[in-house]
């Protein structure tokens, strides 16, 4: 048990030994997915086209100066994220939505005393989807997975207290993954693909 | 090392540092708003039913006490522990519409806090809760005091004017509410229940007792 408290106080006087930024963030993104849909018996992937649509994140960071032009970024975001489903015979639109907890670890480099790039990834938790189901009822196969790994590209700018902020988010899991028992049939990979903008606030 | 031991062992680190810190205790008194879910769990997946469309998020409350201490006497660092009542459900057709599935819970919460910075009063909270279901609606398919949850707890506080702090947290929760009644038909398939909670809650914190 010793050993454990050490390491802890090690740890909390190594982070210590960093200054640290803390930014509230929330803006709007554009999230679809990404991927192949193949029917073969039926007009399904002929008739339904899936779209993306807009929502909304808000939450929060901390940076973390490692040199004078590089730091750490560590937070923690709820994101809405919308697609519509569209049918294009009957023209009805069926409005879908994940809601997820993202946690991004991202590097920045300062390109200027005002300018940003960053680099990373997300690791997001699924918390919350509607309205459609995605395991199969036959095979009883799950075909939406719960969590997603995502590279993370961004871009800042500084004005005063407030940081306006454009990223792009490309998940590399399938995320939906259906396939009927003959694959010939039916099958369908997707993954998740998102453009951000947002503003930060840097408290301090 | 499970869930479980994980668990005990941050309780341990955060009964150390309140008996053994060196600084003062805090008390905080809390309670607000929370925007709770209850899913049902097939094969894994998360379930969103057609007709009628269900589950929706759905607003309720929450209060709680807390003893709070500087975790082994450093200020940046403090730990947490107290007790907490919820209420978590969810809504048919809209948000907040119509309440068709609710529990109302008490639980135990540890936890971390850290100060990030050296002059604003913002602290990060990462910790956990165990609670127990003590009263529950028809559909929850848990037994009151016997149906536990053991949540992740994070979230962000900041003080707003004098002793007075507003904190936004969210808990998930690690394990399916035991004691889900079990299917009795072999072809049918099996449902699970989570709950979810985020609370938005007023901090009233007594320093230095």
């Amino acid at each position: 048990m010793k050993k454990i408290s050490l390491f802890f106080l090690v740890l909390i006087s190594s982070i210590q030994l960093y200054s640290q930024k803390v930014h509230i963030l929330s803006g709007i993104n554009y999230f679809y997915l990404s991927g192949d849909i193949y029917s073969s018996t039926d007009t399904f992937s002929n008739n339904f086209n899936s779209s993306g649509d807009y929502g909304f994140q808000v939450g929060y960071n901390i940076e973390f100066l490692i040199k004078k032009n590089i730091s750490l970024l560590l937070g923690q975001e709820f994101s809405q994220r919308n697609f519509k489903n569209v049918h294009i015979e009957e023209e009805s639109i069926k409005e879908s939505r994940f809601i997820y907890l993202s946690t991004p670890i991202l590097l920045n480099y300062k390109i200027t005393p005002k300018s940003t790039l960053n680099t990373g990834f997300l690791l997001d938790y699924l918390l919350h989807k509607q309205k459609l189901t995605y395991f199969d009822p036959d095979t009883l196969e799950p075909g939406l997975l719960n969590y997603d790994f995502a590279f993370n590209v961004g871009f800042r700018q500084r004005f005063k207290a407030i940081e306006v902020c454009l990223e792009w988010t490309i998940g590399f899991l399938d995320i939906i993954s259906l396939e009927s028992e003959n694959p010939n049939l039916y099958k369908e990979n997707s993954k998740s693909r998102m453009l951000k903008l947002g503003l930060a606030y840097q408290i301090e | 090392m499970n869930v479980r031991t994980i668990f005990i062992i941050f309780i341990f680190l955060n009964s150390g540092g309140l008996i053994f810190g060196q600084s003062r205790l805090n008390y905080l008194f809390y309670a607000g708003p929370s925007i709770t879910n209850i899913h049902n769990f097939e094969l894994g997946e998360r379930q969103f039913y057609i007709s009628p469309e269900r589950p929706y998020y759905d607003m309720n409350y929450h209060v709680g006490f807390s003893i709070e201490k500087a975790f082994f006497s450093i200020e940046s660092l403090k730990s947490r522990a107290g007790i907490l009542y919820e209420r978590r459900s969810s809504s048919e057709v809209a948000f907040n519409k119509k309440t068709f599935l609710y529990g109302d819970f008490l639980g135990i919460s540890v936890s971390g806090l850290w100060n990030p910075t050296n002059e604003k009063e913002i602290n990060i909270e990462f910790g956990g809760l165990c609670h127990v279901l003590v009263n529950e609606s028809l559909g929850l398919h848990a037994i009151p005091f016997r149906s536990v949850e053991i949540n992740l707890l994070s979230g962000i506080e900041f003080k707003l004017i004098s002793k007075f702090h507003i904190g936004i947290r969210y808990s998930l929760p690690l394990n399916y509410l035991s004691g889900n009644v079990e299917s009795t038909n072999p072809g049918e398939i099996e449902t699970k229940q989570k709950t979810q909670s985020f609370q938005f809650s007023l901090i009233y914190k007594i320093k230095n007792i």
